[in-house]
């Protein structure tokens, strides 16, 4: 069963031709995340200007490099949210067309599901169900457990901005630059992870959701009191920079894991899954890694190149989507706030 | 398929006899009726998308998510059938309408913010000027008194159009520009050309509103 996959929810177009849900025949991403530096952060509406400049070569090119012709095709998958509206539909209405035009069927698919099925691309072997896990990005950051294949329980979410949201503001006002994840990535093994006590609270009511956005305010406030100056050159930030973001990432990794350790030993899963554009964090891979020692568990982590937005693990998801029998059809629309079900 | 302005519509020709279009009228969802208007034209016509020999599409200037919703669909449709895909801005669709009208044709096409998209031809449809984006004040101001003009921004500015050009021709209601499209696109198809469906690139005339989004 091989697929086209197309993924345009925020600032990478990307297509991939998948079999089976877990080979990958081709997997093109073009990312504007430098175009967006110059913002600090994604333009929707530039964003959507360079999807339609790239939709029509980037889907080109993953045919050309799968081998296959549209008409061998067994089915076209895209993703149908959650992400910027205006990004969504330029994929959607490509997939759409190639469906059309072969009379295959369109099977729509949420982009966390695409991010959770991502290892199943690169595990050898198969990952035991059920799994737990943790999907961390830019624009989410979520725990959810697998039950079955293509079942997805929310055990918890942020309540405010993403962890990766997080690290790109703290990079921002820095001076750091966007995006901030590899570059805070890259200082904080300068720093001093203990130079500042950041704590990032528990939930009041109990609730086991997550919170970025109070830590990022600490680390405003910290700035403003202490008048660190915003780095001005990438090659050459002072230590207090370093120590700082050192001590931001140890506190949202630590949050992080300690959540999925508590959630791990209430639920019992048979693994432990780490994916999203956060899981290329090296911390964060690394404290995952001694987690799931602890806990005896196996955990997936899919390669970077997995981790971040791609059209692969949107075939990945779409395999899982087809065999359920989801299918889309001509009035498919995107949808910015889709829930995963 | 025009999908530029809120009147968009799509349009079928064989060769350059156009044997089929429907109007999207009105505040729709093109992501959500393009392509089921789609269909619903082929199986009137009794083809399907595979036996269609070509496309076309308003590259703009018009809604930014509009003229993208036409383009990326055409572009899936004609790149999965290895069909040509012919690129037309609706500045040169509308000007077809008009030909021989006046010495002097305007294109003025709705750009709100007191704006208009402008584009000025000579009587035979050959552009004079650069296509512009500004108040309809001062295009008037470089436009002789006795001009037609068409587009959808003729009606608002009828009363200025009038004042300054007393002599203008007004095409004040607009057909949908997809028949036309189809049969400017059948000539050119028809005379060899082969344009790539990954080649045809988005009209805006205006930039981009910067601003972040809070995702």
């Amino acid at each position: 069963m091989r697929l086209l996959a197309i993924e345009t929810s925020c600032d990478e177009t990307a297509a991939a031709v998948v079999e089976d849900g877990r080979r990958i025949l081709s997997n093109v991403v073009s990312t504007q995340a430098e175009i967006h530096a110059r913002y600090g952060g994604v333009v929707p509406e530039i964003a959507s200007r360079h999807h339609i400049e790239n939709i029509g070569p980037v889907i080109g090119r993953a045919m050309s490099e799968s081998g296959m012709e549209f008409g061998a095709l067994d089915a076209v998958a895209v993703t149908q949210g959650p992400g910027l509206i205006g990004s969504l539909l330029v994929g959607i209405q490509a997939a759409k067309a190639i469906a059309l035009v072969h009379d295959k069927p369109l099977v729509p698919v949420h982009h966390i599901a695409g991010h959770i099925q991502a290892p199943f691309l690169s595990a050898e072997g198969e990952i035991p169900l059920p799994a737990l896990c943790l999907v961390v990005s830019g624009g989410h950051t979520s725990l959810f457990e697998m039950p079955a294949e293509g079942k997805y329980h929310l055990l918890a979410k942020t309540r405010d901005d993403a962890a990766g949201e997080a690290f790109d503001k703290v990079a921002k006002l820095l001076g750091l630059g966007y995006p901030g994840g590899p570059v805070i990535d890259r200082l904080a093994q300068r720093g001093n992870p203990e130079s500042h006590d950041f704590t990032i609270a528990r939930m009041k009511d109990g609730s086991p959701d997550f919170s970025f956005s109070g830590i990022k305010t600490a680390v405003l406030y910290h700035v403003r009191r202490e008048g660190v100056a915003p780095a001005i050159d990438l090659a050459n930030v002072s230590q207090e920079i370093c120590d700082l973001v050192a001590s931001f990432q140890r506190a949202v990794v630590a949050s992080l894991v300690r959540r999925m350790v508590l959630s791990a030993k209430e639920k019992r899963p048979g693994s432990l899954i780490l994916t999203g554009g956060v899981a290329a964090n090296s911390l964060l891979r690394r404290e995952a890694a001694k987690a799931a020692e602890g806990l005896g568990l196996p955990l997936f982590v899919p390669p970077i190149a997995l981790s971040t937005d791609n059209a692969a693990m949107i075939g990945a998801a779409a395999f899982v989507a087809w065999r359920k029998g989801t299918r889309g059809g001509m009035d498919l629309n995107g949808d910015p706030h889709l829930n995963l079900a | 398929m025009d999908t530029t302005t809120n009147e968009g519509s799509i349009a079928l020709s064989r060769h350059e006899t156009v044997i089929g279009a429907v109007s999207l009228s009105g505040d729709q969802n093109y992501s959500t009726v393009l392509l089921p208007a789609v269909v619903e034209l082929l199986a009137g016509a009794g083809l399907a998308a595979a036996g269609i020999e070509g496309y076309a599409v308003t590259t703009g200037p018009g809604s930014f998510t509009g003229l993208r919703i036409g383009i990326s669909t055409v572009q899936g449709l004609a790149l999965a059938s290895g069909r040509p895909c012919v690129g037309l801005s609706a500045f040169d669709v509308r000007v077809a309408d008009g030909l021989g009208l006046a010495p002097t044709l305007v294109v003025v096409l709705e750009a709100y913010r007191d704006e208009v998209y402008a584009a000025v031809y000579d009587g035979n449809g050959r552009p004079t000027h650069e296509p512009s984006v500004e108040a309809v004040g001062s295009l008037l101001e470089r436009v002789p008194p006795d001009a037609a003009f068409l587009g959808d921004a003729v009606g608002r500015y009828r009363e200025a159009i009038e004042a300054r050009c007393p002599g203008a021709i007004l095409h004040e209601r607009s057909r949908p520009l997809a028949p036309t499209l189809a049969r400017l696109a059948a000539r050119r198809l028809a005379a060899g050309e082969r344009p790539a469906a990954a080649d045809v690139r988005p009209y805006y005339l205006r930039e981009a509103a910067v601003r972040s989004a809070s995702r």
